[in-house]
């Protein structure tokens, strides 16, 4: 299949940059943490009290600390002393939701966004939603009546409820959307948020994206066999390993600030990296399993360099999809061998073996990583490969700390039904 | 008498009264099983209590009757419906939505339930407005409120008001010689029709007009009989002659002691966010008696003819 070219000249779009990050990940809930688990390999993943009933197969999920959702109501629900909500806006908000708002906050704050800014500026969000909180809501409907349904039972846990809830506490007038394409999602908010900056339409887009961590967010996919049964947190998730056997779920919320360059220049925002291309495609095969030869994410890859104008060579690494899943990995490290089938071969790493796999948020989450790795010149490590996957051969995968750092890199996701998105990002050094 | 509550039925309140306190879970229950109506404000200022948000700029034990749920507790709308959810799930009632939308205060919550669980209608012996009240709900403010009590009963309003003596006006009119005046009579019958308009109009209508919406539109066959000075108490009494948007029509009278003191055939209000100063002017125009006798125009929202 032909490659689009760019349908605009590069010489009109505008130069798109982040100027600003925010976390709440199982590997840390504010940027210097998530740096030192990412430098340091410190996995996010632990034994989950949610699945210790014996009956649940599954053990492991990344956990994010210190936030407790002990019931479905809010007023239960401990966060972090320092981010302070009142019940109004507790009250239409899911853990995700929560999590993202903690996660705006900071973002904000880096970006050092004024209120007016913000309000200027559009929101591409991503989640799942609530399906625990739906789940409860609509229990309470069938058990208790119509009329005992929370007045916010539809606020909180349908997948717009992410971006209903961020764009009204933060008076966001722009564009808000959410997006729904399984594990890519948030991947297309960030590259639907590049695309209007690009295009002129917007100065600033937050890019988010945001999911519940509990067993209702995350057991569903033991039934199609897609999660780790490993009960230790040193040895799964474990992308490219030969022992690896699924994913581990997580939840929690990354958030990107996107910006043009000259507002950025203009007001002396300090740049985390640049956004240079990007590309979506589908693989048209199966609602569930990857094209074993990995064409849709290939041609996404391909489709991205040229959307940057770079060459294969130029590129230092890669932030694999790789959820730890046998059949997803192995169609990634397919599609990498394809698209960089010359003698160059960048570095490859999956940070998901130190957070677990975050579903609608990975994408959104693992740039925010890429910004860091690029900003603080450092190779993320796949972590927890003790016997690489013979199919990984000839493919640089990063199982142990390197002097090397990315200058231009690209960050993969893929989603059930074949969705793939590839972002091209560059580091952003004196200037240029 | 009311059988006790089984063991599901106290997990269920339980359920209801999450977070209030056990004070109010005792009421609850005193009040399901021996119809106590003495604990019922316990239970709703409980729940009340319980949602109020810390930041509230008044806290419900330092609250008068005449508090307004919203504007003085903090309580927004979708609070107002999750404590009306959990008085309805406590005490086994139920609250229709066009009766939430006529309790403003927790007074008339406190009234509202009572006669609800009592079965005397409401309807039946009316609505009572204080002066308080009052205040919170017409735009009329002291020194120009000329009414100290409102009953409101269906298409009929009644009022009340005791000349103080000390009224600004007085002073000139007259001087020496205190009388009050015929045109502040038909004032306070004007207030009075004011009161029925915001009260009434929005559930016959479905729509909703805020206080600084209603106009007065005419007056026509006013007759005044017997002048009231101060000491006396002037009783105003309205009947809606007819309610279509954007206008309310009523024939009154005012009596004092007994005695006639005036009567107006026809009285006009005008309400509605749309209308324009001329437009008043023209639905003047409109109720005069000979016009008002064939149909009255319809003025839609948008304020087109």
């Amino acid at each position: 299949m032909q490659i689009p070219s760019r349908a605009i000249p590069h010489s009109e779009l505008k130069r798109v940059v982040i100027t600003g990050l925010g976390f709440i990940t199982s590997i840390g809930n504010g940027r210097n943490e998530v740096l030192r688990s990412l430098r340091e390999c410190r996995t996010g993943v632990e034994l989950f009290p949610e699945f210790a009933h014996q009956d649940i197969p599954v053990k492991l999920a990344g956990t994010i600390k210190e936030f407790h959702f002990p019931t479905p109501y809010f007023e239960d629900w401990t966060h972090p002393a320092e981010y302070q909500l009142t019940r109004e806006q507790m009250r239409p908000m899911a853990p995700n939701s929560l999590y993202a708002w903690c996660a705006m906050r900071q973002a904000v704050e880096s970006a050092g966004l004024t209120p007016a800014q913000i309000s200027e500026s559009g929101l591409m969000a991503a989640s799942g939603g609530s399906m625990w909180l739906a789940h409860d809501n609509l229990q309470t409907m069938l058990t208790r009546g119509v009329k005992r349904c929370q007045p916010m039972g539809i606020i909180n846990s349908i997948p717009g409820s992410l971006h209903i809830n961020l764009a009204a506490n933060f008076k966001i007038k722009g564009p808000t959307l959410g997006f729904s394409s399984a594990c890519s999602s948030s991947a297309h908010a960030v590259g639907a948020a590049f695309d209007l900056i690009r295009l002129g339409r917007q100065k600033i887009v937050f890019a988010v994206g945001a999911e519940d961590c509990n067993k209702i967010s995350i057991l569903p996919f033991a039934s199609v066999r897609a999660l780790s049964v490993q009960t230790d947190p040193n040895l799964s998730p474990c992308a490219f390993d030969l022992k690896r056997d699924g994913f581990v779920g997580t939840g929690g919320a990354a958030v990107l600030v996107l910006e043009e360059l000259e507002h950025a220049q203009r007001r002396d925002a300090t740049i985390c990296a640049e956004v240079i291309g990007w590309a979506q495609t589908s693989d048209g095969y199966n609602v569930l399993a990857p094209d074993p030869e990995g064409d849709g994410l290939r041609r996404a890859m391909e489709a991205a360099l040229a959307d940057a104008g770079i060459a294969r060579e130029e590129v230092d690494y890669i932030n694999a999809h790789a959820p730890s899943t046998p059949s997803g990995d192995a169609s990634e490290i397919c599609a990498i061998k394809r698209t960089f089938a010359g003698g160059h071969k960048p570095n490859v790493s999956s940070t998901k073996s130190l957070t677990g796999h975050g579903l609608s948020l990975a994408g959104a989450m693992e740039t925010a990583f890429c910004c860091l790795a690029l900003q603080e010149k450092f190779t993320p490590v796949s972590a927890h490969i003790s016997e690489l996957d013979p199919i990984c051969e000839g493919v640089p995968i990063v199982t142990k700390p390197i002097a090397d750092f990315p200058r231009i890199l690209l960050n993969n996701s893929s989603g059930f039904g074949g969705t793939n998105v590839c972002l091209a990002l560059r580091s952003w050094e004196n200037g240029r | 008498m009311n059988p006790k509550l089984t063991e599901s039925d106290h997990a269920d309140l339980k359920e209801s009264l999450r977070r209030c306190s056990p004070a109010t879970l005792a009421a609850a229950i005193r009040f399901r099983e021996k119809g106590d109506l003495d604990a019922l404000p316990i239970v709703v200022f409980g729940i009340i209590e319980r949602y109020q948000p810390a930041t509230a700029p008044v806290r419900l034990s330092a609250a008068a009757d005449s508090m307004r749920l919203i504007e003085d507790l903090g309580l927004d709308s979708l609070t107002l419906l999750e404590i009306v959810m959990a008085i309805e799930e406590s005490l086994k009632l139920r609250i229709e939505n066009h009766e939430l939308r006529e309790i403003r205060t927790l007074r008339q919550l406190e009234d509202f339930l009572q006669a609800k669980i009592t079965g005397e209608k409401i309807a039946a012996h009316g609505r009572h407005y204080s002066r308080e009240q009052l205040t919170l709900i017409l735009p009329q403010q002291p020194p120009f409120l000329f009414l100290d009590y409102v009953e409101l009963d269906g298409d009929t309003v009644k009022g009340r008001y005791t000349i103080r003596g000390d009224e600004f006006f007085l002073e000139g009119h007259f001087k020496n010689n205190p009388v009050f005046p015929a045109s502040i009579v038909f004032e306070a019958l004007g207030q009075t029709a004011c009161l029925w308009v915001l009260e009434q109009a929005p559930t016959r209508l479905a729509k909703p007009i805020n206080s600084n919406q209603v106009f007065f539109a005419s007056l026509d066959g006013a007759h005044f009989y017997r002048k009231a000075t101060p000491g006396e108490s002037l009783n105003f009494e309205l009947s809606l002659l007819k309610l279509r948007d954007p206008l309310a029509v009523f024939a009154g009278t005012v009596t004092c002691a007994g005695g006639e003191v005036a009567r107006i055939e026809r009285l006009v209000l005008a309400f509605g966010d749309q209308l324009r100063e001329e437009e008043t002017s023209d639905a003047a125009e409109i109720a005069r008696p000979r016009q008002i006798q064939a149909t009255l125009p319809v003025v839609s929202r948008n304020g087109h003819h």
